[in-house]
């Protein structure tokens, strides 16, 4: 498992490459929410090098969401595969997680529901 | 039947046997108004104690294979019968004045009561109290520290009022009434039960693994026995060295009064039974060989100071902080051989280890003499003791590293069928996470063999993972209920992974010993709800159901088999 940070704006951008399996998943986590105790808000979790993940994969985005709705943050995720968009699919999570197409898509999402001008409410398309 | 008992009542009764035999460390009490009746030689009198404690191990030793074949209530029942003869025969040995029917009955008697009646409820508690071993065994064994605590009053006042022989008349019967009524109400659980809340896996009733659980006599055959009877040993030899000392230490070198120091040795008791309680119930939580490093550590250092030190207050702390971790050693040790052994002969097992106790009581006073009469003072019995405390601490960290051997041929390690007979293959793997690497690549090298796209394999593959963490959380359940910080005291159990082809299918069989659980009877997951049970159950078996084209569920012969079907 390799992660990647960048930010633009106020947008912080988390590749993650490889397997998000119950055995990288913890590493992942920790690595993750540090970076929301940081005090980062705006999470997009760029996944077009991910190639696989499981529900422990899983577990750590919900438990990063949770983190994130403490601070009124936003997570998104950006750019599945399609094995990971469907066992996000078959896992229910599409109602939880806004889900973009592409990185840049969901960064200028996040950006614009930062600034108030679009409502939150109703996440976009699954991929 | 027995799953309606409440569990905390168990406690209860475990705590009322152990009321009442901790009260033969009241028998000091005793020594002086029965030496002033029957004109018996004083150590004569004191060396009734020593057969009491001697038969406690040598029964404790023999009789744990009764307790576990007759169970506890009929174990606790025959304690009761022991202890209360032999009290009450105490007074009918003074009344016709032989010393031998003393020994005979407070000793011989009341001794195997005394050691049948300590390790009957303890065992039970253990198998209850998955979650709170330490907490629950450390309740009983408290209560055993604090008998005499309340007993020598109570058989004070009760000399003079009623006289001696009537005392061990009404004692004897007492005694038997609430060890009777207690044992009435113990009884293991039925097997495969867990306390409410703490299924946290998905585990149905049913049959619970017996294999890894090591019998009485594999146990003794592991080194990691002896070094818990060593470790008890160690223990045990240097607090009663201790206790021996502290009096007239108190009074000799910091100058308390008499008065003072009877006090002080009063408070010894209480640090005695309340240390049982406290380290016990931390055992659960920081794991039960970092309790022991804890006595160890603390013993050495306060051994160390307690020569040093001229303050009366500070000299107290560190006696009472000893006598905690001489109190806590007896505590922690049934639920420590739970974690080692299993629990289905811990009986046995626990009554082999008090053994050490036994020889600790013949080996303590003698050690602690000898060593006062070759260093001629007290900090010489201390220094010994630090000498000896070095390699129990020493211990303590080992034990960690032992794995748990001897262990019954369990799964054979690697068993390829030939490709050419059925296409099946199998391979046996660890019940642990770390393993997942292996089993993918196992699970890979075989799906790419039989020809599946890149697609069906990474679903192949999520299906095992979650089938796999699946048995690594909740298949050994009991091996995790260890402690809270999962310390890892033994080998996790192992599983097997068979593959193989059909026409138009690739096949998986998922094979544990662990407990059943049949994944297919799990409720369906609702995604609505996910957000509000953040541990997100069943979710793994949720996916498994969605992407394997067909899954069943067989129990084998104690097994669980788990099939995953997918098409080509």
């Amino acid at each position: 498992m390799e992660i990647k940070e960048e930010k633009r704006g106020e947008v912080k951008i988390i590749g993650l490459s490889g397997r998000l399996d119950a055995e990288t998943s913890p590493s992942a986590e920790k690595w993750l929410l540090n970076i929301v105790a940081q005090g980062e808000r705006l999470l997009v979790l760029d996944f077009s090098e991910l190639t696989y993940i499981s529900s422990s994969g899983l577990r750590l985005l919900i438990e990063v969401a949770r983190s994130l709705q403490k601070t009124n943050g936003k997570l998104a995720l950006a750019a599945l595969n399609d094995h990971v968009g469907e066992v996000i699919r078959i896992a229910g999570f599409t109602g939880i997680f806004s889900i973009y197409p592409t990185c840049e898509e969901a960064v200028a999402h996040a950006q614009s529901d930062r600034r108030g001008e679009q409502s939150a409410t109703n996440p976009p398309i699954a991929a | 039947m027995a799953d309606t008992k409440n569990r905390w009542l168990i406690a209860a009764a475990a705590v009322g046997i152990h009321l009442s035999i901790g009260s033969v460390y009241a028998w000091s009490v005793f020594v002086k108004p029965i030496v002033r009746q029957s004109g018996w030689g004083l150590r004569n009198v004191q060396f009734t104690f020593s057969i009491a404690i001697l038969f406690l191990g040598l029964s404790a030793a023999t009789l744990g294979h009764f307790v576990e074949k007759h169970g506890p209530r009929r174990s606790g029942t025959l304690a009761s019968f022991f202890f209360g003869i032999g009290i009450a025969g105490a007074g009918i040995a003074l009344k016709t004045n032989h010393i031998l029917l003393l020994y005979l009955c407070y000793g011989i008697l009341g001794g195997i009561g005394l050691g049948v009646g300590y390790i009957a409820p303890v065992s039970t508690l253990v198998k209850w109290f998955p979650d709170k071993r330490g907490l629950a065994t450390g309740l009983a064994i408290m209560g055993f520290g604090f008998a005499s605590l309340i007993a020598s009053p109570i058989i004070q006042r009760l000399i003079v009022t009623v006289g001696l022989t009537h005392t061990f008349f009404l004692l004897g019967a007492a005694y038997f009434a609430v060890m009777f009524l207690s044992s009435q109400y113990l009884a293991p659980p039925k097997p495969g039960w867990m306390p409410e809340g703490y299924k946290q896996g998905p585990v149905s009733a049913g049959e619970r693994r017996t294999e890894n659980e090591l019998t009485a006599n594999e146990a003794v055959r592991t080194r990691r026995f002896y070094w818990l009877w060593l470790m008890l040993f160690i223990n045990v030899t240097c607090g009663i060295a201790v206790i021996s000392v502290a009096s007239p230490m108190a009074q000799e070198v910091i100058g308390m009064t008499a008065f003072q120091a009877a006090a002080m040795v009063g408070l010894i008791g209480l640090f005695n039974g309340g240390g049982r309680i406290v380290w016990a119930a931390l055992s659960d939580y920081v794991g039960r060989p970092n309790v022991y490093t804890c006595f160890f550590a603390i013993q050495i250092g306060a051994f160390f100071l307690l020569p040093k030190t001229s303050n009366a207050l500070v000299f107290q702390g560190l006696l009472f902080l000893i006598m905690t971790c001489y109190g806590g050693g007896f505590s922690c040790i049934p639920a420590f051989i739970g974690d080692l052994f299993g629990t289905k002969q811990l009986a046995a097992i626990h009554g082999y280890t008090l053994t050490a106790w036994a020889a600790a009581g013949l080996a303590g006073p003698i050690f602690a003499a000898w060593v006062r009469q070759r260093t001629g003072s007290y900090s010489g019995t201390l220094s010994a003791s630090l000498v000896m405390f070095a390699p129990a601490l020493l211990i303590s960290l080992l034990i960690r590293m032992e794995g748990r051997k001897p262990r019954k041929e369990v799964p054979q390690p690697v068993k390829a069928v030939p490709e050419s007979l059925d296409r099946m293959e199998e391979r046996t793997f660890p019940a642990e996470l770390s393993t997942l690497r292996n089993v993918m690549d196992f699970i890979t090298a075989h799906a790419e063999k039989a020809g599946l796209p890149a697609k069906v394999i990474l679903r192949v593959q999520l299906a095992v993972e979650e089938a796999v963490a699946n048995i690594c959380h909740y298949a050994y359940l009991e091996e995790a209920a260890i402690n809270f910080v999962n310390y890892p005291y033994h080998e996790p159990g192992s599983f097997v992974i068979r593959v193989w082809c059909e026409a138009r299918t690739f096949e998986v069989d998922l094979i544990d010993q662990g407990l059943a659980f049949n994944p297919l009877s799990v409720a369906p997951l609702d995604p609505e709800s996910l957000l509000e049970h953040p541990e997100l159950k069943g979710l793994g078996i949720h996916l498994i159901r969605q992407i394997a084209d067909e899954v069943r569920y067989n129990r084998v012969s104690g097994k669980n088999v788990l099939t995953l079907i997918m098409k080509k």
